[in-house]
């Protein structure tokens, strides 16, 4: 190719169109083949058959018996309860403190700039060191339990009891993820003309009243949107469980993405474990239509 | 002339392709290794021995990996065929899962007879370690790597204090003293005093103080520790004639027929063993969240008298940093549980001759020594174990052999990472309270029987 002069007769321009084709049309239909077509495939072909890696090359087809066995588990129960219980308290949880603090710092101050950005320093952190860390604050002999007994309180055993234990999954799920509800949220606030709030006070509205008339009916789209891809995000909840507790005690925070984990790659039966992450993305999928559904957002933003 | 540029560039290019792809011809003999205490250490040290004899022909290149993935990335590996890595360090307790793709050594060692070594000496290691380490299902798939038991570690300073031994043997009836190396063994009742001696019996710390830190964290610490108890009774004259002998591959949990051993309905071996964990547990910090790491915590932190743990953890506890530098001893456990791992080859490996040369290399007589010297992973090797030297510079060293003569062994079989999550998840309830003892083992035991069935064994 190299030193040809260019000659666009009719006959190199249609080649050049044809190459055009190839490259730019292509190369992207390869791609989506190679990382998501034949991906999926594969993955529809595990979730229908048993392919236990201790001892077997290739998957083979049973039909749906890994469902039929899934409903019998009582170990897939479990871990759906846990993580039901573990996401909506976190969540609850986030979604208050996000509010409170977007409200507090709706008004620009001196320095309200630095203290919003410092806010979302634990969004940047990896949960797996958020883990590790929380594992370390929540030891027994560890620096909460130090602190405690500074106010007389008796060492609490945050990760051997199954209260305990899930709280502490909150608490270090609450202390990364408040930030982003604030961050929406606040960026929400932001959005409401003053004007509005100004015009209500002139009518003699205060306090509570601002709030639940004009505040918060302005702000439940923002609302909606942080608590959608909030709630879709913590039900996939990983890597503090897997860190801070193993799953344990008791299985009490043995959530559901951690269950698959250890049933696909401790004990190596890929198809199983396949299988209960369709049922994971079937619920996820539903949850997402549910969540927008009840509140009602086609109404409220327009969507067709 | 541009063109003329570009094309030299090319052919230059292309050479040093050439050179290099020529320049780096030799063979790898690919390593993976758990990288904890010395294992990867000492597979590296061997790697350069070996590349200094062998390096014109083959090179050997070690990996070190974490324990939390080993298994994982071994059984994606074996079952894609990807042939990663020629050579594994394998636990025992994993051979279950992965035996079926591991090459047959005695095959390797028929193809190429030239490569045995006449003074590897095989009777230098214990039966007890050679069955359970290196054999399966009647073939041999691996050789010695690393011991280890579970050691109890105790406080030299405390167990000496003349003050504490009269207290003692006020309070109880008879001396508290650790059996050395010639002496009988601990019972489970002893332990139990000595932990509620140190816990409640004496102050011996400004802080809180325990006697024992007793590892019963989810998984393998709880299936391991267990085993250490029900071990007692399940290897006793009557645990031999109820429940039959100990089959190397399934272990102390299931009986000769291979049933659940600790069944309630065939025994109360079980019930008893574990109320004798849950006991010797209450003068423990914790138990249910120590796992092997955090248990030497309280311990070297001075807030516990006594810990269980692996021989191999002797090196951090007893670090001039620790606060227990210089006052640490070890003694056996009454039914010491067996640790360890083996070096094993991919049978879909192409390079299985090197790859016995490597292994025999690390695992020989001399390089166990060399290899326990410089550090101190926990050797295989009798004749290391035994050894006086080595012994008076070691101070941990004496408890390996005897540690082996009465020990406890988990099941080799390929659901044992489906029956560790059971007991993880259902008699730990026993620890938090959730369950009674009888119903948290009854609970286990039928989950257990389902794995098995389901699996059809």
């Amino acid at each position: 190719m190299l030193g040809l002069k260019r000659n666009y007769s009719n006959n190199n321009y249609s080649k050049d169109i044809n190459i055009a084709k190839i490259v730019f049309i292509g190369i992207p239909l390869l791609s989506m083949v190679l990382l998501i077509i034949y991906p999926t495939y594969y993955f529809i072909k595990m979730v229908l058959s048993r392919y236990d890696l201790s001892f077997m090359r290739e998957p083979v087809f049973i039909g749906l018996t890994n469902f039929i066995n899934i409903f019998s588990d009582g170990f897939f129960w479990s871990s759906v309860f846990n993580t039901f219980i573990i996401v909506v308290f976190a969540v609850l949880i986030e979604f208050v403190l996000g509010l409170c603090l977007a409200l507090l710092m709706r008004k620009t101050f001196f320095s309200g700039q630095i203290i919003r950005s410092l806010f979302i320093i634990p969004i940047m952190i990896p949960p797996i060191i958020i883990g590790l860390d929380f594992k370390l604050l929540f030891d027994t002999f560890g620096p909460v339990n130090g602190f405690l007994q500074i106010f007389g309180i008796d060492p609490v055993n945050w990760l051997g009891t199954p209260f305990w234990a899930r709280t502490s999954v909150i608490i270090a799920d609450v202390w990364q993820w408040t930030p982003f509800i604030f961050i929406i949220l606040l960026a929400g606030l932001q959005s409401i003309p003053e004007e509005l709030n100004e015009a209500a006070k002139v009518d003699g509205a205060t306090g509570f009243n601002l709030f639940r008339f004009i505040t918060w009916p302005l702000l439940i789209p923002s609302a909606t949107v942080a608590l959608a891809i909030r709630a879709i995000d913590a039900v996939k909840i990983f890597d503090v469980p897997f860190l801070l507790t193993q799953g344990g005690p008791g299985g009490a925070t043995e959530v559901l993405s951690l269950y698959i984990y250890k049933t696909t790659f401790r004990m190596g039966t890929m198809g199983y474990g396949a299988a209960m992450a369709l049922i994971m993305l079937i619920g996820l999928s539903l949850l997402a239509v549910l969540i927008i559904k009840i509140i009602n957002l086609q109404n409220r933003i327009g969507w067709d | 002339m541009k063109n003329l540029f570009y094309i030299v560039l090319s052919l230059i290019l292309i050479s040093c392709l050439g050179v290099s792809s020529i320049v780096y011809a030799n063979e790898t003999l690919n390593v993976a290794i758990m990288s904890a205490h010395g294992m990867s250490d000492s597979a590296q040290y061997v790697a350069e021995q070996f590349n200094k004899k062998y390096g014109d022909k083959i090179e050997v290149e070690v990996t070190p990996i974490g324990f939390d993935v080993l298994l994982d990335k071994m059984l994606i590996d074996f079952s894609t065929g990807s042939n990663l890595f020629d050579v594994y360090s394998v636990g025992y307790h994993w051979i279950g899962q992965v035996g079926l793709y591991l090459a047959d050594l005695e095959k390797v060692k028929s193809e190429y007879p030239e490569i045995v070594d006449p003074n590897y000496d095989e009777e230098d290691f214990s039966k007890i370690l050679w069955d359970t380490y290196t054999t399966w299902q009647g073939k041999q798939i691996g050789l010695p790597f690393v011991g280890g038991t579970l050691t109890l570690f105790y406080r030299t300073d405390l167990f000496e204090n003349p003050e504490y031994k009269k207290a003692f043997k006020e309070e109880y009836g008879y001396d508290l003293k650790m059996p050395q190396l010639g002496d009988d063994p601990l019972t489970y009742q002893q332990l139990y005093d000595y932990a509620e001696f140190f816990t409640k019996g004496v102050k011996w710390s400004d802080a809180k103080q325990y006697g024992m830190a007793l590892p019963a964290a989810a998984g393998d610490p709880l299936l391991s520790t267990f085993c250490c108890f029900f071990g007692d009774y399940r290897r006793s004259p009557e645990g031999i004639k109820e429940l039959g002998k100990v089959d190397p591959d399934y272990g102390d949990y299931f009986t000769e027929d291979h049933k659940v051993a600790f069944d309630p309905k065939i025994s109360d071996f079980g019930l008893k063993a574990l109320k004798d964990y849950l006991e010797l547990g209450k003068f423990s910090p914790a138990p249910e969240t120590l796992d092997w790491i955090t248990t030497s915590e309280p311990f070297s932190s001075g807030l516990s008298a006594m810990m269980i743990g692996w021989g191999g953890y002797w090196p951090s506890i007893t670090a001039p940093s620790s606060k227990v530098h210089g006052k640490v001893g070890v003694s056996l456990i009454p039914m010491p549980h067996l640790g360890g791992w083996n070096v094993a080859i991919n049978n879909d490996s192409d390079k299985k001759k090197w790859a016995y040369i490597y292994m025999q290399m690390l695992t020989s007589k001399d390089t166990t020594k060399i290899l326990y010297k410089k550090f101190t992973e926990t050797p295989t090797r009798n004749s290391t174990m035994m050894d006086n030297e080595l012994q008076k510079d070691n101070p941990d060293l004496w408890v390996m052999a005897p540690s082996l003569e009465r020990v406890s062994t988990r099941p080799k079989i390929p659901v044992l990472a489906k029956l560790e999550h059971s007991m993880g998840t259902i008699l730990s309830k026993a620890w938090t309270g959730e369950l009674s003892p009888e119903e948290a083992l009854q609970r286990t035991a039928d989950d257990w029987n389902r794995i098995v069935k389901m699996a059809g064994y």
